[in-house]
């Protein structure tokens, strides 16, 4: 023990005393409850469920409010992913001509669904990253799961994503070799849930990862760069192109590029290769009930200063 | 959390009982966590410094109470209070209430470019709330905070005062079995001063607690019976508001003389 600093003040009144407590404490008194212990996970699913409305209105009032000040506003949310693919398009299609050299067939409806699907995952991780540490306030002020916070997050993206998929839609069958409008589009909403999931549990990994470690916000967008370039979303990932078969195998099965690859299959023609869809599934939901269990074993310390 | 239908607490039983807490910060002294250091082995490289903002405290509060925390800034006032409300981890003893006490802190989680109505609809479902009630209460928590003509204005168009009723409406919509203040409770005008010591006063009958962390010795005196006095972290004083108030005015009157004589010396002839 560290002894005092500072000298008692005089107070000129008895010194207070240890007040004398049962042994048996919640024996004598039943109805209190220890404060700073985590909620049973029941509790704390149905403290999420009755706060519902929270991460829902957060979301919208901040997406109304972010780009408030733009004279294109809103707008910026698509336009972003749709620069992004032309400028993509200009460089590979155009300049490196991948279509022909390394025979990527049909390259703007491949390139198209990677970088809309993708920045899905991309921009959750971005959002989650920085809820814990931009909502410190709220977190030293209201007692609710923490949880709520990378969910509030992943609600705004997914809006977000909602109104990009339509438009990946009309922009792929409009497109020179892009394929009509036909049944398979509907497992769309299969890759949307899945890739949810996926989003919600690895940006509560970084949440809490960030809340730890500062350094984490700087390092994320070139980690998330070395993610895009290695998860085939400009390229395709096959030993046509990457010559070591080990790292085709490694990097075939990261969730990223499984995400990607359920997107193309259902929006291209391509078949569907149940492999993918069972490994997009599986990751999904472990990342999911993982990043959960990661970011709750650590719900009481998001308060500390 | 703060469950709703509260558990009956007979008058008189404990509410909150804090048993030799200690709260400290670990403070980087000048730069945020670094990832390097996670990987440092020894210890003593990372540059943190510890503030324990609260030490050996011990208390307990019953039903039916108010209780007035008082001391310098930087005495552990209000971390002793977050402490409580489980916000922010304690490093040693144990903390028991009989529910999650509610901060009057919706502050943080109102935005100031959405209507007050939605605020409403914010704060309360950030605090537990469920909306069906909340909707129930809508009317009652506008009219008691006397913001009726601008609930359809963004909140950032409300006066400061406005803003403060507001939050104390919304805080204390359902009756909290705790509430603590921490500067902000009694805020507003002499008119929504005695409305709002009202409402503090109908909890307390119901068998609620009530901490009131202040300055102002005032508030403390209106609404507490009785008092706790921290300085430096440590408890000094625990007893009736009259006893301990006025020995702190006097403590903290003498401070102000011994401050003004060091800076300007009596001169010696």
């Amino acid at each position: 023990m560290t002894p005092p600093d500072h000298p008692r003040p005089d107070t000129g009144l008895p010194e207070p005393q240890r007040p004398d407590l049962p042994h048996d404490l919640r024996g004598r008194w039943p109805h209190l409850r220890r404060v700073g212990i985590r909620l049973p996970l029941r509790e704390y699913l149905r403290e999420l469920w009755r706060r519902r409305e929270f991460a829902i209105t957060v979301p919208l009032g901040e997406l109304k409010a972010q780009n408030q000040d733009s004279a294109l506003g809103q707008v910026w949310h698509l336009l972003n992913p749709l620069l992004l693919i032309a400028v993509y398009y200009l460089i590979f299609g155009v300049m490196l001509q991948v279509e022909d050299r390394r025979g990527v067939d049909n390259y703007l409806p491949f390139l198209i669904v990677g970088v809309i699907v993708f920045n899905y995952t991309r921009s959750s991780i971005q959002a989650g990253a920085r809820m814990i540490v931009k909502n410190r306030k709220l977190v030293q002020s209201i007692n609710f799961p923490r949880a709520i916070l990378p969910l509030s997050a992943i609600v705004s993206e997914a809006i977000a994503h909602l109104y990009a998929l339509p438009i990946m839609l009309v922009l792929v069958s409009l497109v020179r070799g892009g394929p009509p409008p036909q049944g398979t589009w509907l497992l769309l909403v299969v890759v949307f849930v899945l890739q949810s999931m996926f989003n919600l549990g690895i940006s509560m990994v970084v949440a809490r990862l960030s809340f730890h470690f500062r350094d984490v916000q700087q390092l994320l967008p070139f980690i998330l760069r070395l993610y895009f370039y290695s998860s085939g979303v400009l390229i395709p990932i096959n030993t046509d192109i990457i010559p070591n078969p080990t790292l085709v195998t490694i990097l075939q099965l990261n969730p990223a590029y499984l995400l990607v690859e359920m997107a193309r299959e259902a929006v291209l023609v391509g078949p569907l290769d149940p492999q993918v869809w069972l490994l997009g599934t599986l990751w999904s939901v472990a990342m999911l009930v993982g990043g959960f269990w990661y970011f709750r074993a650590a719900e009481n310390e998001y308060g500390r200063v | 959390m703060s469950e709703l239908a509260t558990v009956s607490v007979a008058a008189g039983d404990p509410t909150v009982v804090v048993d030799r807490v200690d709260i400290t910060y670990r403070i980087y002294a000048d730069s945020a966590p670094r990832l390097r250091k996670a990987f440092v082995r020894d210890r003593r490289q990372r540059e943190h410094r510890s503030v324990e903002a609260v030490r050996d405290v011990s208390f307990v509060a019953r039903s039916g109470e108010a209780v007035g925390i008082v001391g310098h800034n930087g005495s552990g006032k209000s971390p002793l209070l977050r402490g409580i409300a489980g916000l922010v981890p304690i490093t040693t003893g144990d903390i028991y209430a009989s529910s999650i006490p509610v901060l009057l802190g919706v502050a943080a989680a109102l935005e100031p470019d959405l209507s007050g109505r939605r605020n409403v609809l914010l704060g309360g479902t950030a605090l537990g709330i469920p909306r069906a009630e909340l909707e129930k209460r809508f009317d009652e928590i506008v009219e008691f905070a006397g913001v009726e003509e601008f609930i359809d204005l963004p909140l950032r168009a409300f006066s400061s005062g406005m803003r403060s009723r507001l939050q104390f409406a919304i805080a204390t919509a359902v009756t909290p079995e705790i509430l603590m203040g921490d500067e902000s409770l009694s805020t507003g005008d002499a008119e929504f001063k005695e409305r709002s010591d009202d409402r503090i006063r109908g909890m307390l009958a119901e068998a609620g607690s009530v901490f009131l962390v202040s300055h102002s010795m005032r508030s403390i005196r209106d609404v507490c019976p009785r008092v706790l006095w921290l300085d430096h972290g440590r408890l000094v004083a625990d007893g009736n508001t009259d006893e301990v108030v006025d020995a702190y005015e006097r403590y903290m009157g003498d401070l102000k003389r011994k401050r003004k004589q060091r800076k300007h010396p009596p001169e010696q002839r």
